[in-house]
């Protein structure tokens, strides 16, 4: 259901107050008749982080706590996996779901754009509705491009040429037209920023899956991963094995490759010991909190991140917000993921239900994470970890003797991430 | 019409309620929070959509026992799970494994 504002203050007038708003959702399945409301938590952004938050808040909450989740697309597309429609195993429609499953919980999905927080009176300023008051705030802005660093990609033009295809939709499938449109025996460079940025096996995933998608359409073609690291961040040997192996002279690994400039007209890529042009060129720039996160004054950290308390994750400088997912300063060894974001949001919930009904909060709290990625159309490799909050260094840090990786690729492991993806899809939309 | 967008009348009752003195967490609490780490894979609640086993209604005892058996190594099958069950501290496999036997199928 598409709200605009005029509909939106109607449907607000006909019911009044709190139980007007209820009314929105027409088919709530929590408690018919809630004992008496205890207030009302607005979420911003609904990707993996912020849906998990606003369903489990209203979950746990008993149906007493208000969620109020404000997104500004009308549908969720998952990064994880979008690679695979770069590789053409997967289309973007089999990545792409709706918020009605969530509306049906109770969640109050509202479609608009954030234009401003005010910490200090509690109040989210919108673009088409009224500001809406909160009692506690979840934000969960996803990261943004410092596209500053990155001279020659400045401009909206440079930018439609060069694509980036890290926030998975229209980007992705752009990307894809690029590839297909790449003759046989072209030039396919991937330029992966320094750490931390969003997904750190994410690059090398991609360069898998473009391998993969070239070596059975234009097989004389050469994938260039230009890495401004100095070395792969992540599933390391894995990796490796598989551009040594079923993509041997597919795939050119070059590290301690950091962009200084583009040039978009030529598809050149200027970096500290040379350049190289290429015929489709993918730049991951570098990236920091969302541009809302910025403008509310919640990066604290290096410019880039938001600080946070590990136990509730509430801001380091605001209270009664909380801030989840890409956009926090990550804990050691943890790494930004949908996976991470859904288990912050949890993490989060729990914390802001217990703080909003008078309980104590958990001190104890464990985060699990698995990673997939897919090295062709069937074969996958997993890295995990898991979690514990450390009392005396104030954060959560890696449990010593769990997690670790797959030992090779397999296509059971490939079942088990198809099925990853459908439960941890519903485990936020519902 | 004028719209009532104030401060929710439940803040009211939310600082009360937060005014009180804080009891301490039950085990029930914290096997939510932890059993909610699980949910991701396996599904909300251990309700499980796809191929990933469920967990929702199964036996306390054989979950207990599956997830011991991925931490000590018994289980040879394992290609995720016994990198995760070595996270957790026997009493807190206990507390999941309570939470997930509880909950509907």
């Amino acid at each position: 259901m598409s709200i605009d504002r005029r509909e939106f203050v109607k449907l607000l007038g006909a019911g009044g107050t709190l139980a007007g708003v209820s009314a929105l959702t027409g088919c709530a399945t929590e408690p018919a008749a809630p004992a008496a409301p205890i207030g009302r938590v607005i979420v911003i952004g609904g990707g993996y982080g912020g849906a998990t938050a606003a369903r489990y808040i209203r979950a746990w909450g008993g149906g007493r706590i208000q969620v109020f989740l404000i997104e500004r697309n009308r549908q969720f597309v998952s990064c994880p996996f979008s690679n695979r429609v770069l590789g053409g195993s997967m289309k973007i429609e089999e990545l792409t779901l709706g918020y009605d499953k969530l509306r049906a919980l109770g969640v109050q999905v509202i479609h608009d754009e954030v234009t401003g927080i005010n910490t200090a009176k509690k109040r989210v300023q919108l673009k088409r509705i009224e500001d809406l008051p909160y009692d506690k705030l979840v934000v969960a802005p996803g990261i943004d491009f410092m596209y500053d660093q990155v001279p020659g990609l400045q401009t909206p033009a440079a930018q439609a040429q060069i694509l980036h295809a890290w926030k998975a939709g229209e980007q992705t499938v752009a990307l894809r037209k690029q590839l297909e449109a790449m003759p046989d025996g072209g030039v396919y460079a991937l330029c992966v920023p320094k750490s931390p940025y969003r997904c750190p096996p994410g690059p090398y995933e991609r360069a898998c899956q473009v391998a993969y998608y070239v070596k059975n359409n234009k097989p004389r073609s050469k994938v260039l991963i230009l890495d401004a690291n100095d070395d792969v961040q992540s599933k390391k040997g894995l990796f490796m094995a598989a551009w040594n192996g079923m993509y041997k002279g597919i795939v050119e690994y070059r590290p301690n490759s950091e962009l200084e400039a583009v040039d978009a007209t030529t598809k050149t890529a200027r970096l500290l010991g040379g350049s190289v042009k290429a015929d489709v060129l993918n730049v991951v720039p570098p990236q920091r909190a969302g541009d809302i996160a910025r403008q509310a004054g919640l990066i604290n950290v290096n410019q880039r991140w938001c600080g946070i308390d590990y136990i509730t994750f509430e801001s380091t400088g605001h209270k009664d917000v909380h801030v989840i997912g890409d956009a926090t300063l990550a804990a050691p060894a943890m790494p930004k993921s949908g996976h991470m974001a859904n288990q912050h949001a949890k993490i989060a919930a729990g914390a802001i239900v217990a703080m909003m009904t008078g309980r104590p909060v958990n001190d104890e709290p464990i985060i699990a994470n698995t990673c997939y990625s897919w090295i062709d159309n069937r074969e996958v490799v997993h890295v995990a970890s898991v979690h514990v909050f450390d009392k005396t260094q104030k954060t959560l840090v890696p449990v010593k003797g769990a997690g670790g990786l797959s030992p090779a690729p397999s296509v059971k492991e490939g079942v088990l991430a198809m099925g990853w993806a459908e439960n941890i899809w519903s485990d936020a939309l519902g | 019409m004028k719209l009532n967008w104030g401060v929710p009348v439940a803040a009211l009752l939310t600082l009360a309620a937060a005014a009180l003195p804080a009891a301490a967490q039950t085990m029930e609490e914290r096997a939510r929070s932890w059993a909610a780490s699980c949910a991701a894979c396996h599904g909300f609640e251990g309700r499980s959509v796809s191929e990933v086993p469920a967990l929702a209604g199964k036996s306390k005892g054989d979950l207990v026992k599956a997830l011991q058996d991925f931490k000590s190594g018994a289980t040879k099958t394992a290609t995720v799970m016994h990198q995760h069950a070595r996270g957790y501290s026997d009493a807190q496999i206990e507390a999941m494994a309570d939470f997930f036997s509880k909950q509907k199928r």
